[in-house]
């Protein structure tokens, strides 16, 4: 049969070719009255009878046939055409539903291996694995993927066989961006707060998707928190998600992406929420935020005589409250201060290349305290009262608590060092002293002989130890 | 978050139009639960017997595989003594191309043919390899004590 | 609502957690009989806390997780003798505040800490591996 056919074509085709266009006419009556096929042409769809003669071998490629029976169609053949159309688009409907989610191919993308697949859709797959689903053969590296234009024939053809599914789908893509616009993503990592920048690796193709998205939808923002570990704070009341209830928005204000589809993140802390609700989505949550401000300036003026006027007594403990008495602004300073004497006794915490990457101390009063929480080696728990408060009287006494207690730590040690050089010698020389005492009652007159000898190598010994331990010892001073 | 569109139509699609011999209903109050029932294949010591499986759509399906194992004691090399199936496709060769359907058939096939050199309950694979008509006895009887219809 | 995970998928997952090495160090589970399709019966053991009287001791304790697990708490039994004070010889009244997100391990690193806390962690205790 298809030999016949095929036959048939190959055999009609240098007849064709003999025709001038003049002739055309000529050669369609000659069909006409040759084939009963092509006698019946008018009468029945066009569609169908151009098939067949296709399938013939007898229709006249070079003719623009279809062009000229189309002024000629009858209302019957219309409907017919029609019909045959609606289930031609019926037919290859299924086709093109993306075999990911299901659903009408939205941005068409076709693979190298030739399997074609939404564009959202093509992404998330290579965030999990480097294989077609469809075929599992080697897909483009990560960065092709993202980079790639949809289809554009593929897209043309979608638009104007099914304009109606286009829209639909446009308009289903468009509601799903904005309920994701009112609803943050949350990435629960670490504590960071505001202005203060933030550094991340993001590896886990669920961040990563998380990532694409906040790109993609142009906000660049996504929600930061931190893991809980024990039990909830109190602040978080009845929130009881594997994480903190408060967080910082942080936005991503550079990104470098590798071709395998790690990248590297920096942000900046933009302002603090508290989660309202949240949801998970794409195997990270999404929550509904409520963005926390300061109180008022006045409001935190009436605090600050209050505390004055209630003023206890300062005693030696450092608590909140032994506090109280200092003005807003000597809190600050004495913060500032504070960072300086750490600089220069060269305290990890406040190293220059430190410096560098999160700025000098910040001469906001408000932000201040961020920027002490994100440098100290403080707790969490601690970490996030200063997330929290809302007064910034308030947080600047937490961070000069902990950077009291700080001072009077390493002051402890440094004494604790000094009196301990200080008796070295003496230490020694006990020592030195029991040991004589020891080896000599021991064994008299065994030792008696080369005792003489022994004692100077020991004296020199001990000597040495007590200035190399004495050098450690004033190093490890100007490092405390 | 509502029920991705994928995870609608799929369920929708397998009541529709459901695989002779398998059967999933998902629960009312967790449409990402599964109860699952297959039949044991012909010409196999499964033949006759109706196993039942649980299966569970995680979070981010279809990118991960669902999970699933069986409820009915098997005896079977790839199937361990809590239901839990060794198979390819339900994790390195996971695609989010396949789904519920082609996995129910695998599984099903699974039961058709047992594969002893890539065993997850030891002692089944070591007896299918050394003693397998005594393997397949063994089999054919436990379908009968515990998935009678 | 996320994806709610059944009851014997989590087990699973805390079981293959377990299985893999995953879990705390201060803590193990095992199921009570590995043929049990239901998972409902377990075995878990306590490392004592440091620097308490329970430090060095270890301290077998039975879980059951029923059809209703996660939604409700396991319950807890001391297989070791303990002085405790939520700690009777049949049952244990320590797990008020249960949220699905728990699970066995959580109770046994809770109990943990509850050992190691205030003065639980001075409370005389019954001799070394004498049981209930």
């Amino acid at each position: 049969m298809v030999d016949a056919v095929l036959s048939a074509s190959v055999s009609a085709a240098p007849d064709r070719h003999k025709h001038s266009p003049l002739e055309v006419d000529g050669r369609r009556k000659e069909l006409d009255t040759a084939s009963p096929a092509v006698s019946s042409l008018e009468s029945s769809a066009s569609l169908s009878k151009a098939y067949n003669l296709a399938q013939q071998g007898l229709l006249p490629f070079d003719n623009d046939f279809p062009s000229q029976v189309d002024g000629r169609l009858s209302d019957e053949m219309k409907l017919l055409e029609e019909r045959i159309m609606a289930k031609i688009i019926l037919r290859i409907r299924p086709e093109l539903d993306c075999q990911v989610c299901y659903s009408f191919l939205r941005l068409p993308i076709t693979t190298s291996c030739g399997h074609t697949f939404c564009q959202v859709c093509l992404k998330q797959v290579r965030d999990h694995s480097n294989l077609c689903p469809f075929c599992r053969r080697l897909l483009s590296p990560y960065q092709a993927v993202v980079e790639e234009k949809a289809n554009r024939r593929m897209r043309t053809l979608l638009s104007n066989l099914f304009p109606d599914d286009v829209a639909a789908r446009d308009d289903q893509a468009t509601e799903d961006a904005q309920n994701e616009s009112n609803h943050v993503p949350i990435f629960a990592c670490a504590i960071t707060f505001p202005r203060v920048p933030m550094f991340l690796h993001i590896f886990e193709p669920r961040y990563r998707l998380m990532l694409q998205k906040v790109i993609s939808n142009g906000s660049r923002s996504f929600g930061m928190v931190s893991h809980r570990r024990g039990p909830v704070p109190s602040v978080d009341g009845d929130f009881d998600a594997p994480f903190t209830r408060y967080g910082t928005m942080l936005y991503v204000t550079n990104l470098q992406m590798f071709p395998d589809g790690r990248s590297l993140v920096e942000t900046i802390g933009a302002y603090r929420f508290k989660i309202m609700s949240y949801a998970w989505q794409d195997g990270y949550p999404v929550a509904l935020v409520e963005r926390i401000e300061d109180i008022a300036y006045a409001d935190e003026e009436n605090m600050e005589m209050m505390e004055r006027m209630l003023d206890a007594t300062p005693g030696n403990a450092i608590t909140l409250a032994s506090l109280s008495h200092l003005p807003t602004q000597e809190l600050h300073r004495q913060g500032l201060e504070f960072v300086n004497s750490m600089r220069d006794s060269s305290t990890g915490w406040f190293a220059d290349r430190i410096l560098n990457t999160y700025g000098q101390p910040p001469q906001d009063p408000a932000v201040f305290p961020f920027w002490v929480a994100t440098l100290l080696p403080v707790h969490e728990r601690e970490k996030y009262l200063v997330l929290v408060s809302t007064s910034v009287r308030e947080r600047l006494k937490l961070v000069t608590v902990w950077m009291r207690s700080m001072q009077q730590r390493s002051w402890r040690f440094q004494w604790f060092l000094y009196r301990l050089l200080g008796r070295l010698p003496a230490i020694g020389i006990f020592l030195v002293t029991i040991y004589i005492l020891f080896t000599n009652g021991k064994d008299a007159a065994e030792r008696q002989a080369v005792v003489a000898d022994d004692l100077s190598v020991y004296f020199i010994g001990t000597i040495i130890a007590i200035i190399a331990t004495a050098t450690v010892f004033s190093r490890a001073r100007y490092r405390t | 978050m509502a029920l991705p569109k994928r995870i609608i139509k799929e369920t929708e699609r397998l009541v529709a139009e459901p695989v002779p011999g398998i059967q999933a209903i998902p629960h009312d109050d967790n449409l990402r639960y599964f109860d699952v029932s297959i039949h044991g294949p012909a010409q196999s010591p499964y033949e006759g017997g109706v196993f039942k499986l649980e299966l569970f759509l995680p979070e981010d399906y279809p990118m991960t595989p669902p999970k699933i194992r069986f409820l009915t004691k098997i005896y079977h090399p790839n199937i361990d003594r809590l239901g839990r199936i060794c198979l390819d496709v339900l994790k390195a060769n996971w695609s989010p191309a396949l789904q519920i359907r082609t996995i129910l058939l695998s599984i099903q096939a699974l039961l058709g043919a047992p594969n002893p050199d890539d065993p997850l309950a030891n002692d089944v694979a070591q007896r299918w390899k050394e003693d397998e008509p005594g393997a397949i006895a063994t089999a054919r009887e436990w379908t009968q004590t515990h998935a009678a219809p | 609502m996320s994806a709610k995970v059944p009851r014997n998928f989590r087990l699973l997952e805390e079981l293959e957690k377990g299985e893999k090495g995953q879990g705390s160090d201060a803590c193990s589970l095992g199921l009570d009989d590995g043929n049990d399709i239901m998972m409902t019966n377990w075995n878990g053991t306590i490392l004592g806390p440091p620097h308490s009287v329970h430090e060095n001791r270890i301290y077998s304790v039975k879980l059951h997780c029923d059809e209703q697990y996660p939604d409700v708490p396991p319950t807890v039994q001391f297989l070791s003798r303990i002085n405790l004070p939520c700690v009777d010889p049949t049952k244990l009244q320590c797990l008020g505040n249960w949220k699905r997100e728990y699970t066995m391990e959580t109770v046994l690193l809770e109990l943990r800490r509850f050992m190691a806390s205030g003065n639980n962690k001075k409370l005389p205790q019954p001799p070394e591996g004498s049981t209930f």
